[in-house]
């Protein structure tokens, strides 16, 4: 055969193994271009409804200046066009074409009037203690939620039924901020065993990793209260219907000690569609906890959202939801590849 | 099963710990006396000498210099200054970093303090202040025609000879610069010299140019200039500095993080032989409710403000070593029409406005402590309108009262209609108000109880919240608002003593735009005319307004006496209630307070203190807002060791 033959043959191979491969894997490049439109669609909402709003940076800005300057509005407003060089009566598509622009070149968007500051600096500087306490209350509620959930699908005590059902009833029906508040009183304002606010103390003296648990100890826990009661609503709902099962039924017929049937059997099996929505409530930490944070003065990203949603900061708000929401898609889309592997009935069934 | 029981069993101990640490919470409560004993004859503990405050700031925002744009909130209060500092309410002007003043025709000679100096060292220089003018141009630039330096600590001002403002008022213009102190002219030489360069090389103001009164340095800033004036500011903006943030003040800017911020007191400072505190330390804003907790927790020694009565008594009751003193506030809250609306047109509808609210009931929802106005708003508030006016003209505001039966015969003279409680506009159709207001205290009680009472009249009122003052503005200010009324200040002077403070929120920032008064298409100024004072004629207000920084004595009283009664006539607004501020502090900490014979009998110090009162500005002098730092570095208020 000509060496030609044998490349064109080497080629066509080579093609009908890419085929394959994208045949054989069409599930997952499926999920990935819906999760790449997500992306492309949450930029393109979250930065037409910002500028959309009725006031702008300029008005925030011009405000400071009519403050800091006692001149007229009319002066700061022009004033603050010259200083910021921003002009928000720009075409709003070329703003967003700009912005898509520079989230290619790795910048999430850069603060209108605080000089230096990027999306990308706030999300370094605050994003680890949001994680901090976000992840610390996940895995916490998780680990209580699924417990107390497998304990009341299968324990027919009715007294140890209606305390968690109270528990649950009560824990969901207020928000977390509440509790956060009524923590706060009792142990910060009254008791004085936690601080009242911040993530840190310069002048405590304590060790670090001391002083930022100490802090953490509260915002967590008012977290912990209303998330455990999820988990644990979830679990018991996929836990009576594991226990349903015929694998179950023959396990008890077998003799097989219930500590086994609960571990073995039902917990392993019931926390399987749990999956998906621990990957999801993972990713939505990064978001931070708005109300908690600001109660706290806890200095997390979902306190500092807020402050530039504030302030009309665009650019900063549009990088750090932007951030928020591919972590997001980005979870949803690994949480289905991975469940498409652990079940295949989700890929063939796709 | 096992982990699932001690789940069980921890869950029931964590309830029991939360019901004892409730139980031992409500026995803690409401246990303080009303007064405080021994302020003067015992010693505090505070012998560190450390003030601790809430204020806010961004950690990544703080910049590297004032003019960048930084964020840094306590800092710029206690660590920045101007050539000296106005006590806002007062007529007290505190010197700083200017010796004296010298007014003389249309100049002022500017002697600086010898001993200035910058927290990198470096003695404070002419150059420092006329290059912060001429880069940060302000309102006392719009009356200035140069600034130039005699020698370092020497410089004079002139003022544009045509719109020479009183000596009165060039002195709170110049008190109104409280950050002039934050441009070093050794570190930023190069844009002060470009801004210096441009400024002077600009024409002189046409004197047909409808922006001559406000034109920066007499110039005439066309579109090229002001690009290239936007290009240095820009490039002075970026600038960064090296070490040591640029500042003057009392306090230095030690460490910060996220949360907290540390001030060291200015060993250097000329005035820090009489400056106590040798640190403050700053926790971040928390929220409103968060906060009065730490306050009542005893972790902090200073909150301005005056919260709603309860919780101002709870906080009280919750630590004897509080005291919450009332401050006045020459601003009013009430509600503003918004012009533009047809509802408005008739004299008789406006009128029958002031007659339809029970002030009392909107003032003791909002704010029990302060003064019920029965006036029309008349854009000064009638503390400072009693101050500025002649008894004869102050006299000459009408006041009203609540009585809805004659509300109700105004507005049927109008040609409205009432069936079955409802009321009817001219063209029979059911009248509903949308109210604009911000979100928050005292503004929402205030919304909901205006609302309640115009329903109960046969008016029905749609709420509509914004976030901000700036949110309320830009929503009102548009052609065709949504809002047919606002509830905001209907007056407001936190700008020094003089009567022009009031008018510039008036007209030139805040009230005049949300109303929609009538604007002068040729000039783009407000083309309103009202009747004068003692009735020989009417006079346009822009005029009177323009030029009320040049008036003195009789002119002024005159002047203002225009403004102001001519205003109220027209029934563009509603007046509630002259508004009442406050400040907390702890006692065990804070001391050299006034009023120790009050609070020792009663920490809810209940009385106001007015202009001509003795401990009027000693009172005034309180609220961090203003007096800024001057309170501490004077020794006003001190460290109670």
């Amino acid at each position: 055969m000509a060496t030609s033959d044998k490349i064109k043959n080497l080629f066509v191979r080579a093609g009908k193994a890419l085929v394959k491969f994208f045949y054989d894997n069409r599930y997952f490049f499926k999920r990935l271009g819906i999760a790449l439109l997500n992306v492309l669609f949450a930029v393109m909402l979250t930065f037409l409804v910002l500028t959309l709003t009725p006031t702008n940076a300029i008005d925030q800005y011009a405000q400071r200046l009519v403050e800091q300057r006692a001149i007229s509005l009319e002066e700061a407003r022009k004033l603050a066009v010259e200083i910021l060089g921003y002009d928000p009566n720009a075409n709003v598509f070329k703003q967003l074409w700009n912005y898509i622009g520079n989230i290619l070149h790795g910048n999430l968007g850069t603060s209108i009037y605080l000089k230096d500051v990027t999306a990308n600096s706030v999300i370094k500087q605050f994003l680890p203690y949001t994680l901090f306490i976000s992840a610390v209350a996940l895995l916490v509620s998780f680990v209580l939620g699924i417990s107390m959930g497998a304990d009341m699908a299968y324990r027919k005590s009715p007294v140890k039924d209606a305390f968690m059902t109270s528990y649950i009833v009560t824990s969901s029906a207020i928000p977390d901020y509440l509790w956060g508040l009524i923590l706060l009183y009792i142990f910060g304002c009254t008791l004085k065993w936690f601080p009242l606010n911040g993530a840190r103390d310069i002048t405590n003296g304590l060790p670090a990793v001391i002083d930022l648990l100490w802090h953490a100890t509260l915002p967590v826990v008012s977290m912990v209260i209303v998330q455990t009661s999820s988990w644990a609503m979830l679990m018991r709902g996929s836990a009576v219907s594991v226990l349903g099962e015929d694998y179950v039924n023959a396990a008890r017929a077998r003799g097989i000690p219930n500590r086994i049937i609960v571990n073995r059997y039902l917990r392993r099996n019931a926390m399987l569609p749990l999956v998906t929505q621990v990957a999801i409530s993972f990713a939505a930490i990064f978001g931070g906890s708005t109300l908690i944070e600001s109660i706290f003065s806890y200095p997390g990203l979902g306190l500092q959202l807020a402050t530039y949603i504030g302030n009309r900061d665009y650019f900063v708000v549009v990088g750090i939801l932007f951030f928020t929401s591919v972590i997001i898609i980005l979870a949803n889309f690994i949480a289905d590849s991975v469940y498409s592997f652990i079940d295949p009935r989700v890929r063939r069934d796709s | 099963m096992k982990i699932k029981s001690n789940t069980i069993g921890f869950i029931k101990l964590v309830c029991i710990l939360l019901a004892v640490a409730l139980m031992a919470a409500c026995s803690s409560c409401g246990k303080a006396k009303a007064g405080y004993d021994g302020y003067t004859a015992k010693s505090g503990k505070n012998s560190a000498k450390v003030l601790r405050i809430f204020g806010s700031w961004t950690k990544t925002g703080i910049g590297t210099h004032y003019n960048c744009g930084a964020d840094a909130g306590p800092f710029v209060i206690f660590g920045l200054e101007g050539l000296a500092q106005y006590v806002r309410t007062t007529d007290e002007i505190v010197m700083l970093l200017a010796e004296k003043f010298r007014h003389e025709g249309n100049t002022t000679e500017v002697k600086l303090r010898d001993n200035a100096r910058w927290h990198d060292g470096k003695p404070v220089v002419s150059m420092d202040i006329i290059g912060c003018w001429y880069l940060n141009h302000d309102e006392a630039t719009s009356y200035m025609e140069s600034v130039t330096a005699v020698d370092d600590k020497n410089f004079v001002i002139k003022w544009k000879p045509y719109l020479n403002p009183s000596d009165q008022a060039k002195t709170v213009l110049l008190a109104q610069a409280t950050k002039i102190g934050s441009t070093p002219y050794h570190i930023f030489k190069e844009f002060v010299d470009a801004a210096v360069s441009l400024t002077n090389g600009l024409e002189k103001c046409k004197e047909t140019s409808a922006s001559r009164n406000s034109s920066f340095f007499d110039k005439e800033w066309d579109g090229d200039a002001a690009t290239a004036f936007g290009d240095i500011y820009t490039r002075y903006r970026a600038y960064e500095v090296k070490g040591t943030f640029p500042a003057t003040g009392p306090y230095k800017l030690a460490r910060y993080t996220e949360t907290q911020m540390i001030l060291e007191k200015n060993k250097d400072y000329y005035l820090a032989d009489t400056c106590d505190f040798e640190r403050i330390e700053v926790t971040y804003q928390p929220t409103e409710a968060v906060g009065n907790q730490m306050l009542a927790a005893g972790q902090i020694d200073y909150m301005d403000g005056t919260p709603m009565k309860s919780v101002l008594e709870s906080i009280l009751k919750q630590n004897g070593s509080l005291v919450h003193y009332k401050i006045l506030d020459q601003g009013t809250l009430g509600c503003l029409f918004n012009l533009e609306k047809q509802i408005w047109a008739s004299d008789k509808v406006r009128e029958a406005f002031e007659y339809v609210f029970d002030r009392d009931l909107i003032k003791n929802t909002a704010n029990p402590y302060a003064e019920t106005s029965w006036r029309s708003m008349s854009s000064m508030s009638s503390y400072e309108a009693e101050k500025w006016l002649d008894p004869d003209d102050f006299d000459k505001l009408k006041t009203y009262s609540f009585d809805q039966t004659k509300a109700e015969n105004l507005l049927k003279e109008a040609g409205w209609d009432k069936r079955g409680g409802v009321w009817y506009d001219g063209d029979g159709k059911k009248v509903t108000l949308i109210l604009g207001y911000i979100e928050g205290t005292p503004w929402t009680p205030m919304a909901t109880t205006v609302q309640s009472l115009l329903r109960s009249f046969g008016i029905d009122v749609i709420l509509k919240s914004t976030e901000s003052p700036t949110t309320l503005l830009a929503n009102a200010r548009i052609t065709d608002s949504e809002y047919d009324f606002m509830l905001y200040f209907t007056a407001l002077n936190p700008w020094g003593s003089h009567p022009g403070g009031a008018f510039k929120h008036m007209y030139a920032q805040m009230d005049a735009a949300m109303m929609h008064l009538p604007v002068n298409e040729s000039d783009g100024h407000y083309s309103l005319v009202l009747n004068k004072a003692d009735g020989t004629g009417t006079f346009r207000v822009w005029d009177i307004f323009e030029r009320i920084y040049t008036y003195t004595g009789s002119k002024l009283r005159e002047a203002t006496a225009d403004l102001i009664v001519g205003f109220a006539e027209k029934n563009y607004g509603v007046d509630f209630y002259n508004n009442v501020t406050g400040a907390f502090f702890n006692l065990d900490r804070v001391g050299n307070l006034p009023l120790s014979d009050m609070f020792s009998k009663d920490r809810n110090i209940t009385k106001l203190f007015y202009y001509n009162d003795a401990d009027f500005i000693s009172v005034q002098k309180l609220n961090v807002f203003y007096s800024q730092a001057t309170s501490y570095s004077t020794g006003a208020i001190t460290a109670r060791g």
